[in-house]
């Protein structure tokens, strides 16, 4: 029996429980439902529960294993999805007025998939406006880091993270275009993994950038994160944008360790103005502990990296102005302040600028993709500083908008990002004042086996991730 | 060096048909410059460097079944 309340359980360790019939799926749902209805006027996770249906969802899937039909180790458990992901007679929101009554009539592929493996669909999680970032004015409710109520979760998956960290669900869908999964899971304290760019579907996902956009897990150990990537990748042929490679059992090399392994830390990651000390200071420990593990780190450049931010937001911004460009205009005043600013200063870039920056995309890549001829991952913080104060991330106007200063902390997540490669973010210490910081794991294209097993020995040796919010 | 005032912004807005109060105009002044400052600061040659991906190409990888 787990050591652990049962809501911060891992899924594992949940799995377990299920399989053997020491706890059912319903008594599993019903423990999430009734802490959501304790917690979340606080914490402003969710914008949809959905109760009755996951009750429902859960008594069948009981019926099921009742019956000798276990599925595996999403089988009874409660997932929380961004709330740009289709379910079929749900509400998209896409945290966003502009959506207002928007109901799919058919589950987006991720959701089928993780229906098939079992799970069971609790809510659809609060998010920054149409998975933007930076949101000024939420619609359903500003959400809050479980470890400071005052402080902001990150952005754009918000919802998702809090909901993880608080012990709200077993595990959350994000989404990663410029940092939403890694962001949001460095601020919360948890696990969330930015997949290879074409490792997991995007059908039925409200998009931000159709050429960098990714959806992926957020959980309170690397292993989970590993049961739940593999269960919603794979090819899909109603995204053409999703590659064919296998998808591994990511389990069975996840104890694999760390000896041999080759490590590189970009300095333009890891030394630059506006890095804050105390992250800085995580991040070099946490490469010990990796060193002392059997792992060889050196320091490396990547010279694109201090541009990257720049890059991202022009390409990532216009692709953005481009799916709104209707909506705008119709509906200009039903967008939050900051984000309709963010996309009508895309809307002036100029083609020729664009263009520029998809050559220098071009640029990154290569050199990102080089540099893993000689290294098996690349390290670095996932964000620049811990979570800032909600007042500061929000004040009018233009939201926190701090010019130069974005693009020189977007460079962090941006290079993965800008390549399409994938990148894990787990918890990697505190700050003075009691806030998670998150080391950053930069993998080679469906590399995520390598990022897992790394995650998880660092995981192992440490136990930050075992640490949870007092609520 | 690229540096646009909110006065430009409100120019190009208002011949587009679109009207900004003071504040967003600033604001997306100072996003755009911001933006484009990053982009000027890269190499002239980028073309050479960076050639146009192919459009065609072999699925080497792994499948499904």
């Amino acid at each position: 029996m787990t050591e652990v309340p049962l809501h911060y359980a891992t899924i594992a360790e949940q799995a377990s429980l299920v399989r053997s019939k020491a706890i059912s799926p319903v008594e599993l749902t019903r423990a999430y439902l009734d802490r959501i209805d304790h917690l979340d006027s606080r914490l402003e996770a969710f914008i949809t529960v959905l109760s009755d249906r996951a009750i429902e969802e859960a008594t069948e899937v009981e019926r099921a294993i009742a019956s000798g039909a276990y599925m595996g180790p999403l089988h009874g458990i409660p997932i929380t999805l961004k709330d740009i992901i289709h379910v079929k007679g749900v509400p998209t929101t896409a945290g966003s007025r502009v959506l207002d009554g928007s109901v799919p009539d058919e589950h987006s592929t991720i959701v089928r998939r993780l229906s098939d493996a079992g799970a069971i669909i609790l809510g659809k999680a609060n998010l920054s406006e149409f998975a933007m970032g930076g949101t000024v004015d939420h619609p359903f409710g500003t959400p809050r880091n479980p470890w400071d109520l005052d402080r902001t979760p990150g952005s754009s998956s918000s919802g998702s993270g809090v909901a993880v960290a608080a012990g709200l669900c077993s595990a959350a869908i994000g989404s990663d275009t410029g940092g939403s999964i890694r962001g949001p899971a460095s601020f919360c304290g948890i696990t969330g993994i930015r997949p290879t760019y074409g490792r997991v579907t995007r059908q039925g996902v409200v998009p931000m950038c159709w050429s960098m956009d990714t959806v992926g897990p957020m959980t309170r150990t690397v292993e989970d994160c590993a049961i739940v990537l593999r269960a919603i990748a794979g090819h899909d042929s109603a995204d053409p944008s999703t590659g064919r490679a296998q998808v591994p059992d990511y389990r069975e090399s996840i104890e694999d360790g760390v000896r041999g392994l080759r490590i590189g830390v970009p300095r333009e990651l890891t030394d630059f103005e506006g890095l804050n000390w105390e992250v800085g200071d995580a991040v070099t420990k946490a490469i010990g502990v990796l060193d002392e593990l059997g792992a060889t780190s050196s320091e490396v450049s990547i010279s694109t990296a201090p541009s990257s931010g720049g890059v991202l937001v022009t390409v990532a911004d216009t692709d953005a102005a481009a799916f709104h460009s209707r909506w705008l205009r119709s509906r200009g005043d039903d967008y939050d302040w900051n984000t309709r600013t963010r996309l009508e200063a895309a809307s002036l870039i100029p083609a020729t600028a664009y263009i520029k920056a998809q050559q220098a995309r071009t640029l990154v890549q290569r050199e990102m993709l080089a540099l893993f001829d000689r290294f098996d991952v690349l390290i670095a913080p996932s964000s620049n500083a811990p979570a800032q104060s909600i007042e500061s991330a929000t004040g009018r106007p233009g939201g926190n908008y701090q010019g130069l200063r974005d693009m020189a902390r977007r460079r962090l997540t941006s290079p993965a990002s800008l390549a399409g490669l994938p990148a894990l973010s787990v918890p990697c210490g505190f700050s003075k004042s009691g806030l998670p910081i998150g080391l950053q794991i930069i993998g080679k294209p469906y590399g995520e086996d390598t990022l897992f097993r790394t995650g998880h020995a660092y995981e192992s040796a440490t136990g930050w991730h075992a640490m949870h919010p007092a609520l | 060096m690229v540096d646009l005032s909110k006065e430009q912004i409100l120019e190009l807005t208002n011949a587009a048909g679109l009207s900004y109060d003071d504040i967003r105009a600033e604001i997306i002044a100072a996003r755009l410059t911001t933006v484009l400052q990053v982009l000027d600061e890269l190499p002239d040659d980028l073309e050479a460097a960076a050639e146009p991906l192919p459009i065609f190409t072999l699925d080497s990888e792994d499948r499904d079944d």
